[in-house]
């Protein structure tokens, strides 16, 4: 299943820097690939440092937190893995003769069962940093095959304009991102 | 960011596989010896006698020694009387017994202060 979720986003991703490749022109290429390797640094080219910005710190974030999140289910899969061991070879301790405390018996079950819902919740984290992590990714790389190269021209007008139309006054503002 | 990548699929393929939540074991609580009673009628010798509930529900039972937080088994008994000897005088030793089921189930210790 995870094997074929990882290849399942993989492809998604190479299908939309393939297909935004093979659309986009010659110079915006090299953006691409900037934010194939580096999410934001494709717009730090183009010259939207602000989108840039955002990417960037939102990959760091989610993919810092994949890894954490990684790892962190790792160890609980690893502590839940060791107590349910323990608890199974009781079964087996006890038809061969070995006395086994009732009390240890149920503190294994319960604290398997904690580690089994410690290793569901840390899954929960991990796979939600992922989605986050993927979307982040994506819609970096949608971002830059969209997106034309700033050429400063609108940086040029002012923030906040104004105008006269026959007798009224239009006052008017630019956002630029 | 590509190294990061491949690095989580590294770790995420090369990490432990969850395992299915086992199924309750089927075994009892065993019975509990209660009103644990010592004598001592002679120097550094104890007389230790208790009750259960169900006695057919046992195999045999633990007698320990309790100090510290830890029991130190010192001899089982088919039933419920057990003769313990010390070789030092020991002043306020505790004496533990638990009841092991036929299924090899040990019970908690009941205990008590010899004289």
């Amino acid at each position: 299943m995870r094997v074929r979720w990882f290849h399942g986003w993989i492809g998604s991703i190479a299908f939309t820097v393939l297909c935004g490749v093979s659309t986009a022109s010659a110079a915006d290429t090299g953006a691409i690939i900037r934010s194939l390797l580096l999410p934001g640094s494709g717009q730090a080219q183009q010259g939207h440092y602000t989108k840039a910005a955002i990417f960037a710190g939102a990959a760091v974030v989610t993919g810092v937190g994949l890894v954490l999140s990684q790892v962190h289910y790792n160890q609980a899969v690893e502590r839940f893995n060791g107590l349910r061991e323990t608890y199974v070879g009781y079964e087996g301790n006890l038809q061969e003769g070995t006395v086994v405390p009732y009390s240890e018996i149920t503190g294994t079950y319960s604290d398997m069962q904690d580690a089994y819902d410690d290793s569901e919740t840390r899954e929960t984290w991990r796979n939600t940093f992922m989605v986050a992590f993927i979307v982040t990714y994506a819609a970096n790389l949608v971002d830059v095959i969209l997106s034309e190269p700033d050429t400063g021209e609108r940086q040029r007008e002012a923030p906040v304009g104004m105008e006269l139309r026959g007798n009224d006054i239009r006052l008017y503002g630019t956002l630029h991102f | 960011m590509i190294l990061g990548l491949l690095a989580v699929t590294f770790a995420s393929f090369s990490c432990e596989e969850r395992q299915d939540f086992p199924q309750l074991l089927n075994v009892s609580a065993p019975p509990e010896p209660f009103n644990l009673t010592i004598t001592s009628p002679a120097p550094q010798q104890y007389d230790l006698a208790w009750e259960i509930s169900d006695p057919a529900a046992v195999k045999l039972y633990r007698v320990y020694i309790v100090s510290f937080g830890t029991a130190e088994l010192v001899g089982t008994a088919d039933t419920t009387q057990f003769l313990a000897q010390t070789i030092l005088p020991i002043q306020g030793i505790v004496f533990g017994v638990s009841a092991v089921s036929t299924e090899n189930v040990e019970s908690d210790l009941a205990t008590a202060v010899a004289p």
